[in-house]
């Protein structure tokens, strides 16, 4: 094949020629030709399994992936390690003999999501030896839980981040907690007796924490002070909560973005303090972002609770997401809330228009003095509450948005639909 | 009075930049050829090209105005989407991007490239790899399938749909709940025996 000569600009030649170089271009295998050092680099971004199955792509990927191998920072095992129903047994035997293979003395990441529940025991030790920073244990595609968590998990002082999904939390008796971890991600996690409080506690640095569907939820023994670090707190789930999220989310002293999905929010209604809006008896200060979600009539009556008891007074984007068939809710709600001063950007999932959520669109374009933009996003064609308008009654909509009164001048109002996949 | 001192670097092709030099202080390698040979005649890149040097630039300049470690979550969040955007590009362009960002020695760039590719390669079975980056099947079927048998259980499909997981996890969550308690019970029955 003759090699063109590569240059700056591009050569003005006939269309035919053109063509024909670009389409070269398209055929040409780059990947393969990149130096053995960033192969090896890419490779070790990708879970081990995938990166095995290189070894079958040409003669250069052949051996790739075990120089890749021994010298990695991020042990990522997820899928099925097993080639039949003995998945227990293949799969302690393949992950033993990665383990064991492995030289290079410390590690970064750790990551096992395995669609059966082995003994983890050795792993985790081998993990904490090597000083992980990262460890991912995450047993959803198997058919049971990890009903115990290595004791030695929990002596492990360079661990940063954690994130676990169905498995069964208790802190040993003895715990000095983790001093440099930030970041707590627990999906499905039955947490047992205390030990979540007990994290909270003695994990000063923690800055992002994620607990999605847990059974249990930190009770009055944490301290504001213990929470400062904070700046990310997402919740979803689990309705014996409601009681006690208003009480620990003001403990949340310096929380920049805070979610809150799944759940009922009446903790949030602060007794004596009904209808004084303006008179806010918890601030948080450092709220910039807030994703809230509407489930029933009664959550979007909290919701509003929530916007005249509470104070957001940086708050600059807003997330609500609405459950499907808000039109047949009975009862009828009356926004209230105080003005917003910083508020720039809102965003509404699942709007279709219905005079609980016009009256939403209404309230928050009289009340945000600074808005940019709100963006109504429409449900997925085949999802539960998608309406397909037709070009009248889209219009009608667009038209009766337009109408609406604005405190901000330059507002926009946008309608879109689901764009993700 | 300016501290904003420019440097001038020459690509492959001969076209000139003139970049300030904290932008181009991001690059290693430019920063070791400024400390350690005198640069006022400009910098030579025989490695890369105007074009992709131009966008490397791009990148460099965008990390220097808003820098990463900023305490923002806004200001992070912003920056991340940029590079989702820079690194939307033609395969032949992201290639020379990490070839360039491993020659100048720029961290960030390299690693965000290289994502990229690894993000292009996940999920995918090794004939959807091969399809992607028209690589060439070179092994004979006997070749094939010694590679295979090596690590059969690489090539095995994982469950694919995400719903049937969940329902298998659901129906039989009884079932270990119920086998937990038993054994529970087992070791109490062995504790006073």
């Amino acid at each position: 094949m003759r090699k063109k000569k590569r240059t700056g600009r591009s050569i003005v030649q006939d269309k035919n020629h053109k063509n024909m170089t670009h389409m070269k271009n398209q055929d040409e295998d780059h990947i393969s030709k990149l130096p053995d050092a960033i192969l090896d680099h890419i490779l070790s971004l990708i879970p081990l399994k995938c990166a095995v199955s290189t070894s079958i792509l040409s003669k250069r990927w052949k051996e790739l992936w075990k120089t890749m191998w021994a010298d990695t920072t991020t042990l990522d095992f997820c899928g099925k390690f097993a080639t039949s129903d003995q998945s227990y047994h293949d799969t302690c035997d393949i992950i033993n003999r990665f383990v064991h293979s492995h030289r290079r003395s410390t590690i970064d990441t750790f990551r096992l999501h395995l669609d059966c529940v082995p003994d983890i025991q050795e792993w985790v030790e081998f993990a904490v030896e090597k000083r992980v920073k990262e460890i991912d244990l995450d047993f959803t595609k198997s058919m049971y839980r990890l009903r115990k968590l290595p004791p030695r998990l929990f002596s492990c002082d360079s661990l940063t981040i954690l994130k676990l999904s169905d498995c069964n939390l208790k802190l040993p008796l003895v715990f000095r907690g983790f001093s440099s971890l930030r970041v707590v991600h627990l999906t499905r996690v039955e947490i047992i007796q205390s030990s979540l409080e007990r994290m909270l506690v003695y994990c000063p640095m923690l800055e992002d924490l994620a607990l999605k569907s847990c059974s249990d939820f930190p009770m009055s023994e944490i301290s504001a002070a213990d929470l400062k670090n904070i700046k990310s707190c997402l919740l979803i789930g689990g309705c014996n909560w409601s009681a006690n999220v208003g009480s620990f989310l003001s403990k949340l002293a310096h929380v920049q973005i805070l979610t809150i999905c799944q759940m009922m929010m009446h903790g949030f209604k602060v007794p004596g303090y009904e209808n004084a809006p303006g008179n806010f008896p918890i601030t948080l200060p450092d709220v910039i972002e807030l994703q809230l979600e509407v489930l029933n009539i009664h959550s979007l009556s909290d919701f509003y609770d929530l916007l005249t008891n509470w104070n957001f007074p940086c708050l600059e984007r807003l997330m609500v997401k609405w459950s499907p068939n808000s039109c047949l809710w009975s009862g009828r709600v009356q926004p209230s809330g105080c003005v917003f001063h910083c508020l720039k950007m809102i965003e509404m999932n699942g709007f279709y228009g219905d005079d609980k959520q016009m009256q939403m669109v209404t309230f928050f374009l009289e009340k945000a003095v600074k808005l940019d933009t709100i963006v109504l996003v429409t449900p997925k064609e085949g999802t539960e509450g998608y309406v397909r308008y037709d070009e009248a009654s889209f219009g009608f909509l667009h038209e009766q948005l337009l109408l609406l009164p604005k405190a901000s001048r330059n507002a926009r109002v946008v309608i879109q639909e689901d764009e993700r996949r | 009075m300016a501290s904003t001192k420019k440097i001038t670097l020459k690509s492959s092709d001969g076209e000139t930049f003139d970049v300030d030099q904290a932008v181009a202080l991001q690059s290693q390698t430019i920063k070791h050829v400024i400390e350690d040979v005198c640069a006022d005649n400009g910098i030579p890149l025989p490695n890369v090209t105007g074009k992709i040097l131009a966008k490397v630039i791009e990148y460099c300049k965008k990390h220097v105005e808003m820098p990463k470690d900023a305490d923002d979550r806004a200001t992070e969040d912003e920056l991340k989407a940029w590079d989702t955007e820079f690194v939307k590009v033609d395969q032949a362009v992201l290639f020379y991007l990490i070839l360039a960002a491993n020659y100048l020695n720029i961290k960030s760039l390299l690693s965000l490239t290289c994502q990229t590719v690894a993000d292009m390669i996940k999920g995918k079975t090794p004939e959807e790899i091969r399809r992607t980056f028209n690589i060439k099947d070179e092994f004979t079927p006997e070749e094939e399938e010694e590679v295979r048998r090596e690590n059969q259980w690489a090539f095995e499909r994982n469950i694919k749909n995400a719903e049937e997981e969940v329902e298998v996890r659901r129906e039989n969550q009884w079932a270990s709940e119920w086998a937990f308690a038993e054994e529970e019970e087992v070791l109490w029955q062995w504790a006073f025996e």
